[in-house]
Formats: structure tokens, sequence, C-alpha cells
């Protein structure tokens, strides 16, 4: 569906995966949260590369694992004593008097582990979204795209990513040298024999780097944009509307109409302000990512599931929230689910990273499928750490 | 990185939801399971005074209903309201993810502590001493003493603190647990209030009938067949993990599912027929099809996925 | 020019729209970190929403960073800041490769606090953030916690500038003590935004919407105490250890590497016709020098001597 070779704007997989994120938010029923589940994680087995990234779904789905075991376990030992299906029974502790009010111990019930294995699913489920759009998008080319405003705060990320491996490769050769030479590697000596020069390495290059940045006219300062006072008065009047609605969100009833539009407000005229205030800078972007139709049919595929969610949400569909008390199965709805599967569209309009000619990034930093089809391509391998 | 097999992780993720499956397993015909049962005597129990207000909103009748349970030591004042929910017959109240108490007997129908207004509809918690009752704050999780005497209040609306309306009923232990009290050596032997349509196992005697309110709305008639509403089960049916030394007591649930209530003299009205179906109701085999066919689904994507994954995209 | 005696140097000078936005970011960041000890009183009814709060904060929180760094790159971020902070980010990035954070032995903060105290206030507070932008990007783990670690770094980065002058060994004591709170503080702060998740709202060390601060502090200490204490204080005393340890070579690394970069000195610039006649728009430039052939508004232009931002 797209060109052989191009890949998807790592923006459209981060708003897939946020909408995802979203709807799993908006409901606690652990089947449709198993199914946000396994839709996700099948989108990332269709679409994932060779990249060193794509491994960090795994990482965040032991993560959520973690988060619910820890959440059971407080649970179990924490956790508020209601009747219901009794487990077991743990031996109650008396605790001190300053602790008064907490009580460990007693009877654990079926409806408070479901309780917290639901809420930790939840959460394990929302992580499972950011690992996808971890493992999806690709972090060089996210910072490719940021807006002009950020130009130099993502100067200065490019930098650090690109400079770490190095960090990484010089910290072995200073500790190879002192091995050489005799000098202690280990304990405080060694600490400091190893860490000094290699920072003092960092900062001669990082000096060098802004010599050789000015020569080539970097920091460049342009006219201010004539309508700089707008912008100026978006950005106040944004951050303004922005403390006001975290403010009603917080305290429901005291702002007129919640929190949650005079936040969103306040947000897009932030969004304004910091976009149109930037200085109106000539850069160009190097072979810019461009968003067409896959793109726009990965977003609004998220963007589908979620506000189904939220309208079943706001019309008071059955079975969006399940609560263990009074115990029993959780309903489903079908219709919601059959929503669900929209979320796996990306799976099909992505392009897929076995077509023929698929490259990572525009032969910067990582070619792995040109090099090994053409091993007379000379591209620095970069250290994976 | 070195290629360990990723279905390393198959195993602990199959022993979790092995787990949990094997927790849920009872879950669904289920045997309630409150309390742990009584082999105590009549003297080892405490015996607590329940008087529960519909709140100024209900529109039904009677507003205000007392009685007297005994539950076994220790328990708090949560048992004891669902120790008197089983023994009026009514649904089980149900609670938020915050403990919250949300509905008794399936009151309110929605809306669970919502803001109404200036403040907002919340079942509000009293503790009788002589002559007045007294706000709490804090939750029903003290142990009961027998003489305690617990106000349930709906506050439509309430503020969430002393000023709002205490149940219309006078805090007497004395009237309300006197015949308990006195009939303590024609009581049966449980002290869980059940209706059982099948024989019981476990050290439960088979009559149901709990102590009597003197409040006529309060007393139920010890028939065996007043839970003609209720789905059959099996009793005793073990409950995976429970600890050893405490036997349990089945009874068939009445989560909502008890549609009928034969007719008691001075028994509650029916009201749980309009109000039982708020949000939590037990069904049994309706719902499950959507449940089954949304299972499938999930099945075949999370096979379609780790099949996928096993194809590492590798070299094109 | 004075640059022996003073040993703070502004890289970062935060104007005064910049300060603005810094301040309502970390009101905002105070909100998100604290909501659960601040819900008013009948929060309780709407829990649903309550615990809505710290996805909408995931939002809200990058932009404003956003934002703020825009604000403060805005005339501020020249070329000698942007490869410092980036190469110190990577320094810091790759301190944290081995143990990102969660296992408790963090020990990022031994080179913001040095790096904060040398380089200012404003930088320490980017540094921070961007230090940990990059770790997470090279390791891959752009999670719902970054907003909150970036803002909690960067106020560490902040703090660490505002310590008063001290020289020798008060310093290092200073920073060393400084390395404690801040880390503790760290460590309080993640766990705080963890508390909701890890204790939801059923159990006993949850937080009780609308109870009041200081009750829900009483039930957090505790969860803090039993939960996270036990990678708090690891984490604190590594960060003193190393202070101590390293802390007098990398002050004076750093100090080194700001004296060459001289970023406090006047930019002039010189007519062509100029330029044979001496070292043109050195930074050595003396303040005689009075010509500019190419005025670029009042950002090319900086003040010159001590620093005192």
């Amino acid at each position: 569906m797209t060109a052989p070779g191009r890949i998807l704007h790592p923006a459209a997989w981060w708003v897939w995966a946020a909408t995802m994120g979203v709807a799993a938010v908006r409901t606690t029923n652990p089947m449709l949260l198993a199914f946000i589940a396994v839709v996700v994680v099948f989108v990332v087995a269709a679409r994932r590369s060779a990249a060193p990234w794509s491994r960090s779904l795994a990482v965040f789905f032991r993560l959520g694992l973690i988060v619910i075991v820890i959440r059971v376990v407080v649970q179990v030992v924490f956790g508020y004593r209601l009747p219901g299906h009794v487990l077991f029974t743990l031996p109650q502790v008396p605790l001190p008097g300053w602790a008064a009010g907490v009580s460990i111990g007693g009877p654990v019930t079926l409806e408070s582990v479901l309780q917290a294995a639901v809420d930790g699913l939840r959460l394990a489920v929302i992580l499972l979204c950011f690992g996808a759009a971890n493992s999806l998008a690709s972090p060089y080319r996210l910072l490719r795209c940021l807006p002009t405003v950020l130009y130099e705060a993502g100067v200065a990320v490019t930098v650090a990513l690109t400079f770490a491996p190095e960090l990484v490769i010089t910290i072995g050769s200073v500790r190879d040298a002192r091995r050489l030479r005799g000098r202690p590697t280990r304990g405080i000596a060694g600490l400091r024999g190893l860490a000094i020069p290699v920072l003092e390495g960092a900062l001669d290059r990082s000096l060098q780097l802004a010599a050789s940045m000015d020569a080539r006219g970097y920091g460049r300062r342009f006219a201010a944009p004539a309508h700089r006072r707008l912008a100026t008065g978006a950005t106040a009047l944004g951050l303004l509307l922005v403390m006001l609605g975290v403010f009603g969100a917080l305290d429901p009833g005291s702002v007129p109409s919640g929190g949650i539009p005079v936040l969103a407000v306040g947000a897009v005229l932030l969004a304004m302000g910091m976009t149109a205030g930037g200085r109106r800078s000539p850069r160009t972007r190097y072979r810019p990512d461009v968003w067409r139709l896959p793109e726009w049919g990965v977003s609004l595929s998220g963007c589908a599931v979620s506000g189904a969610f939220v309208i079943a949400g706001v019309v008071g569909v059955q079975g969006l929230q399940f609560t263990p008390y009074p115990l029993h199965a959780p309903t489903l709805p079908l219709l919601l689910c059959i929503g669900i599967l929209a979320g796996l569209l990306p799976a099909v309009l992505a392009p897929s990273p076995r077509d023929p000619g698929y490259r990572e990034t525009d032969g910067e930093m990582l070619v792995l499928a040109q090099r090994e089809a053409d091993p007379s391509v000379g591209v620095p391998r970069v250290a994976r750490w | 990185m070195t290629p360990l097999p990723r279905w390393r992780w198959v195993v602990p993720t199959a022993m979790l939801i092995g787990a949990a499956a094997a927790a849920l397993g009872p879950a669904g015909p289920d045997a309630l399971v409150p309390f742990k049962a009584a082999t105590a005597a009549a003297a080892d129990s405490v015996y607590v005074a329940l008087v529960v207000d519909l709140g100024q909103g209900y529109g039904g009748s009677p507003r205000v209903v007392s009685g007297c349970v005994r539950v076994p030591p220790g328990k708090s004042g949560y048992d004891a309201l669902t120790a008197f929910t089983q023994q009026m017959n009514w649904a089980l109240p149900s609670y938020n993810n915050a403990g919250l108490l949300c509905t008794i007997d399936g009151y309110p129908q929605n809306g669970c502590g919502q803001v109404v207004g200036s403040g907002y509809d919340y079942w509000s918690y009293w503790h009788g001493d002589p002559g007045t009752w007294t706000y709490s704050s804090a939750g029903a999780s003290r142990t009961m003493q027998t003489g305690d005497v617990e106000g349930w209040r709906f506050e439509d609306p309430g503020h969430g603190n002393p000023t709002d309306p205490p149940p219309t009923a006078a805090p007497d232990f004395a009237s309300i647990c006197a015949s308990d009290m006195t009939s303590t050596t024609s009581a049966p032997t449980t002290a869980t209030p059940t209706t059982i349509a099948t024989t019981n196992t476990g050290p439960m005697g088979s009559n149901p009938a709990g102590p009597a309110g003197s409040t006529p709305p309060g007393s139920i008639a010890s028939s065996p067949t007043s839970g003609s509403g209720q789905e059959p089960t099996n009793p005793g049916r073990p409950v995976p993990g429970s600890g050893s030394g405490s036997p349990t007591t089945t009874r068939p649930t009445a989560s909502g599912g008890s549609t009928a209530h034969t007719g008691n003299s001075g028994s509650p009205p029916p009201r749980t027929e309009a109000l039982a179906r708020a949000g939590s109701v037990q069904h049994n085999g309706g719902d499950s099809v959507p449940l089954l066919v949304g299972g499938f689904i999930v099945v075949i994507i999370g096979c379609g996925a780790l099949y996928r994954w096993r194809r590492h995209p590798g070299v094109p | 020019m004075t640059m022996a005696t003073s040993h703070r140097v502004t890289a970062i000078r935060l104007r005064p729209r910049a300060s603005v936005t810094l301040a309502v970011t970390s009101l905002v960041g105070v909100a998100a970190f604290c909501w659960p000890l601040l819900l008013p009183r009948h929060a309780n009814a709407n829990l649903a929403h309550s615990t809505d709060a710290p996805w909408i904060f995931v939002a809200l929180l990058p932009l404003l960073l956003a934002v703020l760094l825009g604000e403060i790159a805005e005339g501020s971020l020249d070329a000698k800041a942007v490869a410092l902070l980036g190469i110190l980010a990577a320094c810091g990035a790759a301190l944290r490769v081995p143990s990102p954070g969660v296992a408790g032995f963090e020990p990022v903060f031994f080179l913001l606090i040095p790096a904060g105290r040398v380089l200012g206030r404003g930088f320490g507070f980017v540094l921070g953030a961007m230090t940990i932008v990059a770790s997470a990007l090279i390791t891959g783990g752009v999670g719902p916690w970054l907003p909150f670690q970036m803002l909690a770094a960067a106020w560490m980065g902040f703090g660490a500038g505002c310590l008063p002058e001290a020289g020798g060994k008060r310093e290092l004591t200073m920073l060393a003590l400084y390395g404690v709170i801040s880390a503790l503080a760290y460590g309080m702060l993640m766990n705080l935004w963890f508390w909701p998740f890890g204790a939801g709202t059923s159990t006993n060390f949850s937080f009780v919407a609308g109870a009041g601060v200081l009750q829900n502090l009483h039930r957090f200490i505790f969860f803090d105490l039993t939960t996270s204490l036990g990678f708090d204080i690891p984490r604190a005393v590594t960060t003193a250890v190393l202070v101590l340890v390293l802390g007098h070579p990398v002050l004076a690394a750093l100090r080194r590497a700001t004296r060459r970069a001289a970023f406090d000195a006047p930019v002039t610039f010189q007519s062509t016709d100029q330029v044979g006649r001496g070292r043109a728009g050195s930074a050595e430039a003396d303040p005689g020098d009075r010509h500019t052939w190419l005025k670029l508004g009042s950002a090319a232009s900086r003040d010159g001597g001590s620093s005192n931002a």
C-alpha cells in the first residue's frame, strides 16, 4: 500500500498507541483490556522491524507483570477487609499507635484480589501501549520531526544520542590504556582514573563541537516575527487557562463546566503560541517524513477505538466498568469489541519490514537491510549498547 | 543480545493465567462465602442492631428497616451489614473501588456517590449511642461488640459531614434486639442466616431462619422455601485456597437474583424485584455468550500475534 | 572581565518570560505529583474522574515542558551551551544505562549536581531534563513516567544551581549533603507518582480522595517506607559517596571547560576592515571594540562581566 522502502511517520505510531492507551484508561473490564492488549501485540508483531528498539515491547510487558504483582501483593497485605469469598486469612499484625488506622492481615477475599489484579491489568495494558510505540517508532526519526521551536533542544538530544556510543567506546579504551600502564582500574583510584579522563575528553569534545557548529553558522538569530506579541499573549493566556484547568480538574465543581474543557482550550492555545511564536526561521528539513494516507489511516484507527470508548462511557454502555462487588463474570459489550478490532488496521496499512528495500533510516545510522544485502555498502556500524 | 527463546516467558505467564483462572473458577456459579461458619455457641456471638434508612428520596415503603443480626466475634460493620441483607433476603451490598458503599439491596440503582447539586448522594454511616446518632466518617471496619447499633442512611444529597441527617429510627439496642437476646436458647446454631434450597452440608444446621427482629418489617418467616427465587448450587463446594482451619458456609447466591419473595407476613415488600437490576446482577447463562465469543476472538488474535512474533523480521 | 574569582557562570540565562513559564510549569508539576494529597473534600464522590488525573498530566506535562524549553532556548541557547548540554547529557545517560533508576543505584546525580553548581541553575534545569530524555531514548524506554522524571531531575539541577557560594572542602560537603537530600527527594517524588498505581484506592495505604493533606501524607509515608525506601537510601548514599570521592576533579574539569567556553564574554562583531588589525570577533576582544557590522537584534549581544543571575 505504501511505496516500498518508506517507513511510517513515527508520530502516527505514537498517536495510534496513545489512543489505544486512552481507550484502556476508560474501562476496567478485564475482557476489554485483554482485547486491547492482544490487538496491540498483534500490530507490533506484524510491523516491528529489526532495529534495536523493537525489543522494547518485551521490556514493557515484563514491567506490566511486575506492576500487577505489586498491586496484588499490596492489596493482599494491606487491603481493606470487605466481606466476600475468603481465600485465606493472614495473621493480623498489631501495629503501634502511630500507625493507627492501618491494619495488616486479616481475611483475604477473592473480590479484593480480583480488583487489584484488574487495576494492575489496566496499568499493564497502558504500559503495553507505550511499549508498542517505543517498538515501532524510531527515536531518531522522532527527533527529526520536532517543531522548530524545539530545534535547539532537539540538537542537544541528537548530540547526546550520537555521542553516547562513542562515550562507551572511550570508556573501554581508557580502561585498556590504564591496564596497559599498570594503573588500577578498580576501587576509588580506579574510578577516579577512569571517570576524570573520560569526562575531560568529553568536555573537550563538546567545545570542539561548539566551535564547529559556530563555524557552520549555527545560532543565527532571525528577526522576530511580526505577530510575536500575539504569540506571547497566546502563550500567557494558555498558561493561565492550563493552571485554571488543572485546578478545576482536581476540584470538581470549582470551575464551571469542569476543568477538562478549560484545560483543553489552554493546551490548544499553548500549542498555537508555541508553533506560531517560534522564530520564523528559514530552516528546512532534509528529507522530511511525509504524512500521507497510511499515516492518516493508522492515526484514525486509533482515534476510532478511543472515540468508541469515550462514546460508550457517555452513553452508559453496560460492561464498561467492572466491580467485583458482588462477584460476577464480566459482561462483554460485543459492539465495542468489534470497535477495538479497528485497532488492527495498522497491521495492514503500515509498510511491512519484510518489503524488499525497506530501510530504517536514510542511511545514517542503521542500515541493516542494505548492509546485509550488499556488503560493499560502506556504512559504519553503530555500537549497540 | 543472546537469542534466549521467547517462550521462556510463556511459562510464567501461563502459570499466572492458570492461577487466575483457578481463582476465578468458583466465582461463576458462586458459592457465596461471606464469613467463616459459626460453630460458636450462642454466648460467643455478637448481637448487633442495624437500622437502614433509605433516605428521603425513596419512593417505596417501608423506608426504615431495622433488625438484629448475630455475627461471630471479630467481625466488622460491613460483615454485620452483609448478614443483615442476607437475613432480609436482599441483594448484597456493593462497593466501589475505594471501598465506598454503593448500594444496599440494589438501591440506588445508578451511581455511587455522584455529585448532585452542592452535595452528593451516598450512604452515610452512623453509630448509635444511647439517644443519639454519631456520624462516622471512617467507614465500618470497626470490630462489632454486643450492644452496637449501626445505622446506614442514604443521603440524597448530603455533604459528607456530621450535618447530614441521621437515620430516623431511634438507636435503641434494647428494643431492636430484645427478642433475639432472650431467645438465644431457641435460636439455631447458625450465625449466618441462610436460605437454602437444597440440603446443606457442613456444620450449619438446615434451619435457615435467622433471629427475627422484633419490628415487623424485619422479620422473615422461617420458611425454607424463601429462597425459591435463587439458583441451585452445589453446597459444600470448596473454594480453593481457603484456609484449612476455617469451615466455610455455602449458600446459594442472593446477589440480586432473588426475584421473588414469598409472601411472608410482615416481610419486606418485594422491592428487590424492581431494584435488583442494579447493574451488578448475577445472571446464569444469559451473559456468557458474548463473553465466550469475545474470549474466543481474544485467543485467536493472541495466537496470531504469538505466531507473528516468532517470525522475527530479521533480514528481509 | 572577572573570571578567576567568580565561581558562578550563567551558561543559560533565564529571561523573564522563561522564568514565568518555569514557575507555571513547576506549579503544574507540583500538582501533577501531589494530586492525591490535594484532592478536595467532596472528590471522593467523583473518584472515577480523580483516577484519570495521572493520565491528564502525562499528556499535559510534555506540552508544558516543550513550551518551557522553547522559551529557554529562544535567545539563550547558543552553540556552546547546546554542545555542552548534549555531551553532559550523554555522560549522564551513559551513567544511567547500567541501572535505569529502577533498582535504585542511580549515579546520574553525581554529574548533575556539580554541573548545576558550576554552570548555573538554568543550565542545571535543562541538563536534568535532557539527561532523562537522552537516557530514555537510548534505552528505548519512553514511558508514562518520563515527563515526571524529567521534571524531578530538572528541579534537582535547578536546586544545585541555587546553592550558596562556598569553596574547597565546604563546597564538597555542601554538595554531598545536597546530593543526599535531592536523591531522597527524587525518590520520594517518583514514589508519589507511583502511589496511586501501586496502591490503588482500596488498600490501607491508598490515598483517600478528599481526606485532606495530613491524612493522605500519613498514608503515603507508610507506603514510601514499605516500598521505596529500600531503593532511595542506596541511591542517596551512592550519590553522596561519589560526590565526595569524585567531586573535586569533576568540579575542576567543569570549571576549566567553562572558562574555555567563556559563556559570559561579550560577543562583538568587527567590520571587515578591522579584521586585519587584530583578532576578529574573538571572545577575548576587549570591551573597547565598539563596532558591530551586523546587528541581529538584541539577542546577539550579551551582558558582560560577572554573572549573578
